[in-house]
């Protein structure tokens, strides 16, 4: 199985509407950052995983 | 020629007012253009017509804006963005390169809260997909 991730045991309220950088075996928030490209100095080349971190507190509908 | 197929659970994701739990399609792809690649997570989006993407994945993979053409996506509101070729490769498949338009929307606004949504008219036409609800789970395979 690729991709499990329960997203919740990891990702915080401090995450929401912000880029998050996680491990590539998603264990681990790496780092996270308002601005993209600003996350992607921050982390230096490490391999991670880019997801944008949708509010908690919305029902999404896209 | 046997098909292959592979298997992935859906994300969780918390509702803090409701307090239940969703689970969304969601699949790591790596996306270059100019520079790249970068792995992101993206929403598996049956219900949109082509790839969308935040503007800020083409400021990251070294694509600018000027000179392209411009796109709107609609939905609730209508969002300006514009359009620029991206090769997406899914890890599982790596020899099937999805060279596709798709289209840059502003994404830091707290009211778009997306990275990637892949769309119908280049990731379905490519890839076999289905969606197991019940058992959140979903399997692409190459036909």
């Amino acid at each position: 199985m690729k991709n499990t991730l329960n997203l919740h045991s990891i990702i915080k309220e401090e995450h929401e509407k912000k880029w998050v950088a996680v491990s590539k075996d998603k264990s681990e928030v790496v780092g996270f950052d308002g601005s993209l490209v600003e996350l992607r100095k921050k982390i230096g080349n490490e391999k991670v995983v880019f997801m944008k971190i949708p509010p908690s507190d919305v029902y999404l509908s896209l | 020629m046997e098909t292959r197929k592979e298997e992935y659970d859906y994300t969780s994701r918390f509702h803090r007012i409701s307090k239940t739990t969703f689970y969304r399609p969601l699949l790591d792809v790596d996306v270059s253009a100019e520079s790249g690649p970068e792995t992101f997570s993206a929403l598996i989006d049956s219900g949109t017509e082509v790839t969308i993407m935040s503007s800020e994945i083409a400021q990251l993979i070294g694509i600018s804006p000027v000179g392209k053409k411009s796109g709107t996506v609609s939905g609730f509101g209508d969002k300006k963005g514009f359009v620029a070729e991206v090769r997406i490769i899914v890890p599982e498949f790596p020899s099937e390169v999805v060279t596709t338009n798709v289209v840059f929307v502003d994404g830091v606004s707290s009211d778009f809260p997306f990275d990637i949504l892949l769309g119908q008219e280049d990731f379905f036409r490519r890839f076999t997909i289905r969606f197991e609800k019940h058992r959140n789970k979903f399997f692409l395979s190459f036909p």
